[in-house]
């Protein structure tokens, strides 16, 4: 008994999946030069506190992995994608920006004395600057820091005055604004020390006067919701997705933004809301803009939103956390933190993992970058 | 080759995630408290207690088999001691991923499993220990407060097979054997006896209150690592350490017992140990959640690892030294890694425990 691809997708959608169907199915590995880059590490069982910074194809064949001195974080590719960054994980001190081509480590960036990074950050359009969303410890206000490439990786200049704990950046397309996801959250550490007077934010920075144009807040009721990542789609719309420092309930984590004047949380069915279990750990727009991925690892939740704001499905990847869109339209990338990476293609509602060893060794910390 | 088991690894992992797409509903995942303590209850019985007692058995039959020696050391019962050796392989490897109890009380885990010694440091301390012949380090044994120098298999490994028969049959190597096995048949039975007394860490593991909720979590978690650890311990650890890297001649670097010639059977003891926690303790919890097919599956994968580890036509230090060996352990190591990862991922759902990066400490 033989079945076709599309029978066994069909199947998938419906309503059991026949044991073994998939001994007949070709892979559905993005077949393509893309590259993905990720932080990653032995399993947590393991005991080993060794972190890598590693890259692979399509395909899931490894491309390289780095030693790093702790665990990496956000990921940034140069706008050429001959190079890429990783961030140190809050509060962290390094920066590795490498030769994405040849797997190179060009350079061990490191903070500046009296800065943490932040976790984050992103190449300028130019491909000259790096910059990355860190914390002052003398003020303990939230600065973006703007490294040049070309003088020895020197901090040239900052952009400050918008909020405690900034985390995720992008620049919008205009390629002249950047977007800050501002946490709120005042911490000593890891320890968080202002949970009931903060406030979060999404603030917008012109990059030539370093001037905020815009800032928007949550609404009052939810001030404990903390933006933390985001996702800009080519058309501009910015979707974000929170973490909610309380336990009295289960709220909506997911937001986009275009330019409305108060941020609010998308409206989520109540079960996935629960779900979600009050914790997003990484957001993505899909090639077109048209769908948003997040992930609730903690809940090993990925849950896929429509750009317009609709919710449209979820399901279960375990400690699934980073997202990726692919270059296939309508298709993300989806990282586990216990091994595996998997595709997801929203239209044919369809999960399939890429058939390498390689990432399914690989234990995936919390973001995941193609370009 | 590579290609079939490419077809393998496929065939399992696409059909668990298809199964998981099917299902992905929104009730509380969250187990009810006895379901937990079920598992807890049902692992110190049919796992926890049965290993320790097996390790103790073993460790029993060890001493036994020093003490002959001691008392008669001729080259026959030498030669017997050196294949009881076994004893400790197949002991300490049931218990070995229970990483949890008092066996790591006073660090005695680490101590008497000090592996890879990458420092050489036993060998550099025992070579002093058996030029001075000081026998107040016996009352340190005795007291447990030793190094692994002297309280760990590997040094009771290279005592009898590193040694010069003629210095293991001198009263003084001998005695220090001896001290060892005591001490390891002492410990075993302390552990043993402590799961298995109400006043011990069983009343820890295993609390009658079930309104604690998260004392029952944390103990079924504690048996989630565990099963984990196990496989970690085969991949990463007894075949990952020795195809690592290699000196001159083909020489593995940090097989596990590697003179006496039983990795093999302590890799054994770990798989036999991994598979009676996922595949019978977590069984019911798997089934439970209509996973009967992923558990299926998940018997397939570890018989199809039984295959690869019947197939190791030697112990693991030897085999890495050759071409052939290596591609033999390389095989087995992918296949642990699979069954881990699937493992991982089905129990990861069905407890909803967190045992990942992100769902442990995200950011």
């Amino acid at each position: 008994m033989l079945f076709t691809r599309r029978q066994i997708i069909q199947g998938i959608g419906g309503i059991a999946c026949f044991p073994f169907v998939s001994a007949f199915a070709e892979m559905n590995n993005v077949k393509t030069d893309r590259m993905y880059i990720s932080g990653s590490g032995f399993p947590v069982t393991s005991g080993k506190d060794e972190f890598f910074v590693s890259a692979f194809d399509g395909d899931g064949n490894e491309k390289f992995k780095h030693k790093l001195p702790a665990r990496g974080h956000g990921l940034a590719v140069s706008p050429d994608a001959k190079k890429c960054a990783i961030f140190a994980r809050r509060p962290g001190n390094f920066i590795y920006l490498l030769n994405s081509q040849k797997g190179l480590i060009e350079a061990v960036i490191k903070s500046k004395k009296n800065r943490v990074l932040y976790g984050h950050g992103e190449f300028s359009p130019s491909g000259n600057y790096l910059l990355s969303t860190e914390k002052d410890m003398e003020t303990g206000l939230g600065v973006v820091s703007i490294r040049d490439l070309k003088d020895n990786y020197k901090v040239i200049n900052q952009y400050d005055n918008f909020g405690i704990g900034p985390h995720e950046m992008a620049f919008m397309p205009d390629g002249k604004t950047i977007v800050i996801a501002v946490g709120g959250i005042q911490t000593k550490g890891r320890k968080k020390t202002n949970l009931d007077t903060m406030e979060s934010s999404l603030v917008y920075i012109d990059i030539q006067s370093g001037k905020i144009i815009d800032k928007f807040t949550l609404e009052k009721k939810y001030f404990q919701l903390s933006i933390r990542h985001l996702s800009v789609s080519k058309k501009g719309q910015v979707g974000a997705v929170m973490q909610y420092q309380n336990n009295d309930k289960y709220m909506p984590l997911v937001l986009t933004h275009d330019g409305e004047s108060v941020l609010k949380p998308l409206s989520t069915p109540d079960d996935i809301c629960k779900k979600m279990n009050n914790y997003c750990g990484s957001v993505c727009y899909d090639n077109t803009g048209t769908y948003l991925a997040t992930s609730s690892p903690r809940s090993s939740t990925i849950t896929i939103w429509s750009s317009s704001g609709e919710y449209i499905t979820s399901f279960d990847v375990a400690d699934g956390c980073g997202v990726s869109a692919t270059e296939k339209d309508y298709t993300f990338l989806i990282s586990s933190g216990i091994g595996g990476v998997f595709t997801y293609d929203v239209k044919n509602k369809t999960i399939e993992e890429l058939d390498s060893l390689f990432t399914i060794a690989q234990h995936w910390d919390n973001h995941l970058l193609g370009f | 080759m590579k290609n079939k088991n490419n077809f393998f690894i496929k065939k399992i992992l696409i059909t668990v995630f298809c199964f998981y797409i099917n299902n992905a509903t929104a009730e509380d995942k969250y187990l009810d408290t006895k379901t937990y303590y079920d598992i807890n209850s049902k692992a110190l019985q049919e796992h926890i207690i049965p290993s320790y007692e097996k390790f103790s058995t073993n460790m029993i039959k060890w001493h036994n088999s020093v003490e002959k020696l001691c008392k008669n050391p001729t080259n026959t019962q030498l030669s017997q001691t050196k294949q009881d050796f076994k004893y400790i392989a197949m002991g300490f490897s049931s218990v070995m991923n229970i990483g949890f109890g008092s066996i790591t009380y006073f660090d005695t885990y680490k101590k008497i499993d000090f592996w890879p010694d990458k420092k050489s440091f036993i060998n550099r301390g025992l070579k002093k220990i058996l030029k001075n012949k000081d026998r107040k380090l016996f009352e340190k044994i005795r007291k447990g407060t030793a190094t692994p120098v002297v309280i760990s298999f590997n040094s009771s490994e290279r005592l009898l097979f590193k040694t010069n028969d003629s210095v293991i049959k001198d009263s003084y190597a001998c005695n220090l054997l001896l001290e060892q096995a005591n001490y390891f048949k002492k410990r075993a039975f302390d552990v043993l006896k402590d799961w298995k007394s109400s006043d011990g860490y069983r009343n820890i593991f295993l609390s009658d209150n079930l309104s604690d909720k998260d004392a029952h979590i944390y103990s079924t978690g504690e048996l989630y690592k565990a099963s984990m650890l196990g496989l970690q311990l085969i991949a990463d650890k007894m075949i990952g350490e020795p195809l690592s890297k290699q000196k001159k001649r083909g020489r593995p670097y940090f097989a596990q017992y590697p003179y006496s010639r039983t990795s093999k059977i302590a890799l054994q003891g770990v798989y036999d140990s991994s598979r009676n926690l996922i595949l019978n303790i977590f069984k019911d919890i798997i089934v439970s959640e209509n996973k009967q097919k992923n558990y299926t599956r998940l018997v397939k994968l570890f018989d199809k690892g039984q295959v690869y580890i019947d197939k190791l036509d030697g112990d693991i230090y030897t085999l890495a030294k050759t071409e052939q060996g290596r591609k033999k352990l390389e095989k087995l190591q992918n296949m642990i890694i699979l069954i881990r990862t699937v493992s991982l991922r089905e129990l990861n759902l069905a407890l909803n425990i967190p045992l990942g990066f992100n769902g442990l400490d995200g950011d």
